[in-house]
């Protein structure tokens, strides 16, 4: 590779949560895959809260914090702060935040406030964060999502911070608010460029009012930060619109899905089978899928419905469609694995993303990959790169169930939107996504 | 000085395999076994075993001073040819003993009164027979699954022949009356139903092992005594079968108290009898019945642990849908199959509530939530509508 000399002792210290094999949604398999296209162009270091042996990069270097003893870096002392930040309590802030699933603001209960401390957004400084929290002698985390997620979130800086440290570092890039305490806290004391990635966000989760603990501190990093990579020009808008980050400093890099040949499945039975894969959360848009069901199977009773994956949601999507009496027809099929997911998809007639608001939508390419023809939210970041795929307002339940008819009437057409769709992919490749990224890096090193 | 009637249940809980949502349309297996078969593992050795011993040697003893009604619907047979066929010499040897009355009711316990008498008939009818086949009797006595009961069951026993029904005795129902005598469905006063007496029966059921029950611990001699001392006529104590060695253990010396109660009943002068006997050893007094459903899971309407929420309320709607295109197009199997969903556990497990009262370890949900149980259900359910539609 050209790059290669030029980029080859460019060191990026990586902050990530979830990896796999441990998985709760794109997460971790946008940042594996992008990991693994930018280990070919720099020298890279992934950091995550826990990793598992029986994945191991050959090309760059992971470090879980579960599998590292943390005996020496406990000692380490932080050089004094070069920017500012102060330790402060929170206000508020839920135990029970799950970090991609929807906050209900009716739980946050009195009692259960932690003791956090959070960067606040004024320049004077008394203490640093630094001293705020004990460094445990092994980070142990069982639930990467878990209850008190955002003490392990502070753990979790403190102990990369330190670990950086002992690191010669070029930038350091994060993805995900769950990350960006580590990186302010890297450059706070270290003076190292930061890169924030982007690939959702709390406005997301929770909507446009969404407020609180994690808003501000994706607010307040984001604006410390060098560079912001946004996953699609949706995620950059809302940026500007609801965070107010200067769009000089936003570069918007797609995720991407790496080719393979797919077969098609029949499935074993006779109805055609429409598709929902992802997390039950309102965020995703469950409910409206739901909803166009007992519309189209009101009309007709050649479809059969089946909803993959899990969420706080679970429960009540249960509930609504046994209470609509479309049991028979609407099946939920749990959390998938990657196998099973592909096996679905092969089978799909028709697959459906009706999320509320989607940063990017890594299901999105894999029904195109596999061949089936979508239809995407127009509040997706999917849709800006799979342009033949079909558009619905996640609001409309209706508008949803007219397309969902029509793809499966129009059998002819829907092959075509399956075949432009698939072709659409070849617009994004991790090693193009890649390329930009380090392209961001030189711009924040030169 | 009441006369007893003891009344067993025998009954294992149904265990449905977590059937996922791909394998639907594959006609992969419902049930499932390896849980079946620890299921009747556990039931055997700990409790069935033990107790069916104890039964045949109190038989033996006392000869005609002993006597048991018992509920073993024709589907658990099957079950226990499969998994547990030790018990097979058991039941026949007490059955040789002539203590046993069998009760009828439907085959498969299962809700089948409740959305189609026609079924419900299907399924005595095979009970009967199936009596008849392996143990040479008539039965006489009718008994609903989880002793469920309503004045239109009565009404059904009344008609079909039978010489009585057996129900749970729901406080509100008697109405200051005691539960020690025959009742009779409202408007069929001749016909006699006789109610479960609660109170002792949970004796054992519920509070065996509760050490803050004034009268831990509880001794044959004791319960003798509660028994020979009741007021009334007939004295109606049952339970499931698996009270003696699981819900409490063999260590909690319920056994004992098993093997000697016989002995003290008979030293206090109880007469037993059997199930027809008691119907037929006095006249019934007044109509019994209410609102809704009773049982012995429930203190109240019994509808709400069955179909108290919409999992459980479409669950049933889709099995009674089915009834037509499986007489119609299915064969024998599918017709055993249509029956295996139509049990009252399945539904039972997607129930809601904070509690269902004497629900023992051994019918605790086999899965993490309702949701859970209602979605493995119908997607097992969508696979038997499939393989239907397609024969």
């Amino acid at each position: 590779m050209s790059n290669d000399n030029q980029n080859g002792s460019m060191k990026i210290f990586m902050l990530g949560w979830e990896f796999p094999p441990i998985l709760n949604g794109g997460l971790g398999v946008a940042c594996w895959n992008l990991a693994n296209a930018l280990s070919e162009k720099v020298e890279l270091t992934m950091v995550v809260p826990r990793s598992d042996n029986r994945l191991r990069p050959d090309k760059f270097e992971l470090v879980g914090l579960n599998e590292t003893s943390l005996r020496r870096i406990r000692r380490k002392q932080l050089p004094e702060p070069q920017i500012a930040m102060k330790r402060v309590r929170i206000e508020y802030a839920d135990v029970d935040i799950r970090a991609y699933e929807t906050v209900t603001r009716s739980h946050f209960r009195e009692e259960d406030r932690p003791e956090v401390f959070v960067v606040e957004r004024e320049v004077e400084v008394e203490e640093t964060i630094g001293e705020a929290v004990p460094v445990p002698r092994r980070f142990m985390v069982h639930d990467l999502y878990g209850d008190h997620l955002i003490k392990r979130v502070v753990q979790f800086a403190e102990i990369a911070a330190r670990l950086a440290t002992t690191r010669e570092i070029d930038v350091v890039h994060c993805h995900d608010w769950m990350t960006f305490l580590a990186g302010l806290m890297i450059k706070a004391h270290l003076n190292k460029p930061l890169v924030l990635h982007v690939h959702s966000l709390e406005y997301d989760r929770s909507g446009p009012e969404s407020k609180g603990w994690v808003y501000e501190m994706e607010k307040h990093a984001l604006e410390q930060a060098d560079k912001v990579v946004a996953v699609s020009h949706y995620t950059r808008d809302i940026l500007m619109d609801h965070y107010g980050i200067d769009p000089h400093k936003i570069e918007v890099v797609h995720n991407a899905i790496s080719p393979k040949p797919m077969e098609r499945e029949k499935p074993p039975f006779r109805e055609k089978l429409v598709v929902f894969l992802g997390r039950l959360t309102g965020q995703k848009g469950p409910s409206s899928f739901i909803e166009a069901a007992r519309q189209l199977l009101r009309r007709r009773r050649d479809l059969r419905f089946i909803m993959a994956g899990e969420g706080d949601l679970k429960a009540a999507l249960a509930e609504q469609a046994a209470r609509y009496r479309i049991g028979d027809r609407f099946h939920f099929a749990g959390f998938l694995s990657v196998e099973d997911a592909q096996l679905l998809l092969s089978m799909a007639d028709v697959f459906v993303m009706p999320s509320v608001s989607e940063p990017f939508g890594l299901s999105a390419l894999e029904a195109a990959r596999a061949g089936v023809p979508s239809i995407l939210s127009s509040r997706s970041g999917a849709s800006e790169i799979l342009h033949h795929a079909l558009q619905v307002d996640p609001q409309s339940p209706q508008l949803l169930a007219n397309q969902v008819e029509w793809l499966i009437d129009h059998p002819r057409e829907a092959q075509e939107i399956a075949h432009l769709t698939l072709a659409d992919l070849g617009e994004v490749s991790w090693d193009s996504s890649a390329e930009k990224v380090v392209s961001i890096y030189r711009q924040l090193i030169a | 000085m009441p006369n007893l009637c003891l009344f067993l249940y025998l009954h294992s809980p149904v265990r449905l395999r977590h059937f996922p949502a791909l394998e639907i349309g594959k006609h992969t297996p419902y049930v499932d076994e390896v849980a079946t078969f620890d299921l009747w593992k556990r039931l055997a050795e700990q409790s069935y075993q033990p107790a069916l011993e104890s039964m045949i040697r109190a038989a033996k003893t006392y000869g005609e001073n002993y006597r048991v009604s018992v509920y073993l619907p024709g589907s658990v047979f099957e079950e226990m040819k499969t998994w547990a066929p030790q018990l097979l010499p058991l039941l026949a040897a007490l059955n040789d003993t002539g203590a046993v009355e069998w009760l009828a009711g439907p085959y498969y316990p299962s809700l089948a009164f409740w959305f189609s008498p026609q079924e419900f008939d299907r399924q005595t009818d095979l009970q009967q027979e199936w009596i008849q086949a392996q143990f040479g009797q008539q039965a006489t006595v009718l008994c609903n699954t989880d002793l469920m009961y309503h004045n239109l069951v009565g009404y059904y026993g009344y008609k079909s022949g039978y010489e009585g029904v057996i129900a749970e005795g729901v406080d509100s129902w008697l109405n200051g009356r005691s539960c020690n005598y025959l009742y009779s469905p409202f408007h069929r006063e001749d016909f006699p139903v006789m109610v479960r007496n609660r109170n002792l029966s949970e004796d054992l059921t519920h509070r065996f092992q509760d050490n803050n029950w004034s009268e831990y611990p509880l001794d044959a001699e004791k319960y003798a005594s509660w028994i020979a001392g009741g007021e009334g006529e007939i004295t109606l104590v049952g339970f499931p079968l698996e009270t003696l060695g699981i819900t409490h253990s063999v260590h909690s010396g319920i056994l004992d108290f098993w093997e000697n109660l016989p002995g003290k009943l008979l030293e206090k002068g109880v007469r037993w009898m059997k199930a027809s006997e008691a119907l037929k050893s006095s006249q019934p007094r007044g109509g019994y019945g209410g609102e809704g459903y009773s049982s012995w899971l429930s203190k109240g309407d019994a509808l709400a642990i069955w179909r108290g929420n919409s999992w459980q309320s479409e669950a049933l709607e889709r099995i009674s849908e089915m009834e037509e295109l499986v007489l119609k197009r299915g064969n024998q199997d599918s017709v055993k199959v249509w029956r295996w969903f139509q049990q009252a556990d399945h539904l039972l497990f997607m129930h809601n509530q904070d509690h269902v009262d004497g629900l023992g370890s051994l019918r605790s949900r086999p899965f993490k939530t309702p949701h859970d149980a209602y979605i493995c259900f119908m997607n097992a359910l969508a696979d038997f509508q499939i393989k239907l539609e397609g024969n």
